[in-house]
């Protein structure tokens, strides 16, 4: 294919570069440069495109768009406005009807704060609502042992499923002591109670006194022990 | 101390256009803010020819271009206020002049565009370019025609950087994108441009024409 090279082609246009025909060129520039000059060129303003048009199609232009704007205001509040009212309707006051007032003591004046206010309670007690009535005194006989039943006005305890502790007596809950574990039938009655893996960790001290969980420290000095 | 770049010099297509600093433009540029159309005249006088050459990528014929030049060129005068002296003179003149070219050439698209049979009108100027480029007389003849018959991004580098020996920075500043755009445009132009004349030289001329002479150096179609 016959192409040309890019130096052949530069040469070529630069060959372009003669001086083009005189035809008063500057002739008719010179005269119009004198006539704007005669105008005032700085007096001339240089407007964009929308300064270029008529002032008078603006001003319809910008009349028609506020007018359909305000058609388009006016339409969508009176549409909107009856399902409100039907759907929330505002309730009616009569007009010599006056909301009540409160006293002007307490409008203005706060309530005092009580900074002496009893401490936030523990867990345990935050399970058993304060303001529940307490529990009428019951006869309690010593030689029967009664059975902890969930009282009735406790229903978050079902809710949580916490089965009541088995207490040995007195009915009461008691929160803070722990039961005694029951002995096993090997156990010699002065022996110390083992503890019974399979009831589980009831406290802290339980773990303790086992041997196989926390085995005794020993003497670093003497790795032989 | 203001400085503008009013005086050219260009010795080879090789070398770009030189701009100097010479201190009594600054009072013609002065006097031209005022409204001195002989400042004016006085300031663009170097530039007219490129000007000229420049528009004349734009039209048809010669008056036509001077037509616009003249139309640029009043602009350029009115307005002249604003030529705060960041870029050269010649820069400055090339930007006014090639806005109102297209905006001459915008305007007379959006005119074609208005008749009823847009397609054949809306390429005129190309069809009339390939004519001329076919039936050109001379070998300049067959140049510009084939240059204005490239897209006018493409044309605008071209002329700018090949013709009137600008730089990179020159013309992407002109055309306002990036340098390497302006050197895109410049390769996809004259690739096209080499098509052109290429398939004008495969071509047989018609009676009364000459063919563009093609360099010695450049291969022959067999």
């Amino acid at each position: 294919m016959n192409e040309l090279s890019d130096d052949d082609l530069q040469s070529l246009l630069a060959g372009l570069r003669a001086p083009p025909p005189d035809g008063g060129f500057e002739q008719r520039l010179r005269q119009g440069l004198l006539e704007v000059e005669r105008e005032g060129a700085g007096a001339v303003v240089v407007r964009g495109p929308w300064g270029k048009r008529r002032t008078v199609a603006l001003a319809v232009a910008a009349a028609l768009v506020l007018a359909a704007a305000a058609a388009a205001l006016w339409s969508r509040s009176s549409s909107v406005t009856p399902v409100l009212e039907a759907e929330h309707p505002l309730p009616q006051v009569a007009p010599s009807q006056t909301p009540p007032q409160m006293p002007a003591q307490d409008r203005e004046t706060p309530a005092p704060i009580d900074r002496q206010q009893p401490p936030a309670p523990r867990r345990s007690e935050r399970l058993e609502p304060r303001s529940l009535p307490a529990p009428a005194p019951r006869a309690i006989d010593p030689h029967v042992e009664e059975r902890a039943a969930p009282p009735p006005e406790r229903p978050r305890l079902d809710r949580l499923d916490i089965t009541p502790e088995r207490t040995s007596g007195g009915g009461a809950r008691s929160t803070g002591a722990r039961p005694l574990p029951e002995r096993l039938p090997g156990e010699q009655p002065g022996s110390a109670p083992r503890s019974l893996p399979e009831r589980g960790r009831e406290g802290p001290g339980a773990s303790t006194t086992d041997p196989k969980r926390d085995p005794p420290p020993r003497d670093r000095r003497h790795p032989s022990r | 101390m203001f400085a503008v770049a009013v005086g050219t010099t260009l010795s080879s297509s090789s070398q770009r256009r030189e701009t100097c600093v010479s201190a009594p433009e600054e009072e013609l540029l002065n006097r031209a803010r005022r409204g001195d159309s002989a400042a004016f005249e006085e300031l663009i006088r170097p530039h007219l020819p490129s000007l000229r050459r420049f528009v004349y990528s734009f039209a048809r014929r010669w008056h036509d271009a001077d037509d616009l030049a003249q139309e640029a060129l009043i602009k350029a005068f009115r307005t002249f206020a604003s030529f705060e002296g960041r870029s050269s003179l010649s820069t400055w003149l090339y930007t006014v002049t090639r806005n109102v070219c297209h905006d001459h050439y915008r305007g007379k698209l959006a005119k074609e565009r208005g008749r009823e049979s847009p397609l054949d009108d809306v390429y005129q100027d190309e069809r009339d370019s390939q004519h001329t480029l076919l039936g050109a007389k001379s070998d300049s003849e067959a140049l510009w025609a084939a240059v204005k018959s490239l897209d006018p991004e493409f044309r605008v580098a071209i002329v700018l950087f090949d013709i009137e020996g600008l730089s990179y920075e020159e013309v992407a500043r002109i055309e306002r994108v990036p340098v390497g755009t302006v050197r895109s445009r410049l390769s996809r132009g004259r690739a096209k441009l080499k098509l052109l004349l290429a398939d004008r030289a495969a071509t047989p001329p018609p009676s009364g024409t000459a063919p563009v002479s093609i360099p010695s150096n450049v291969e022959k179609p067999r």
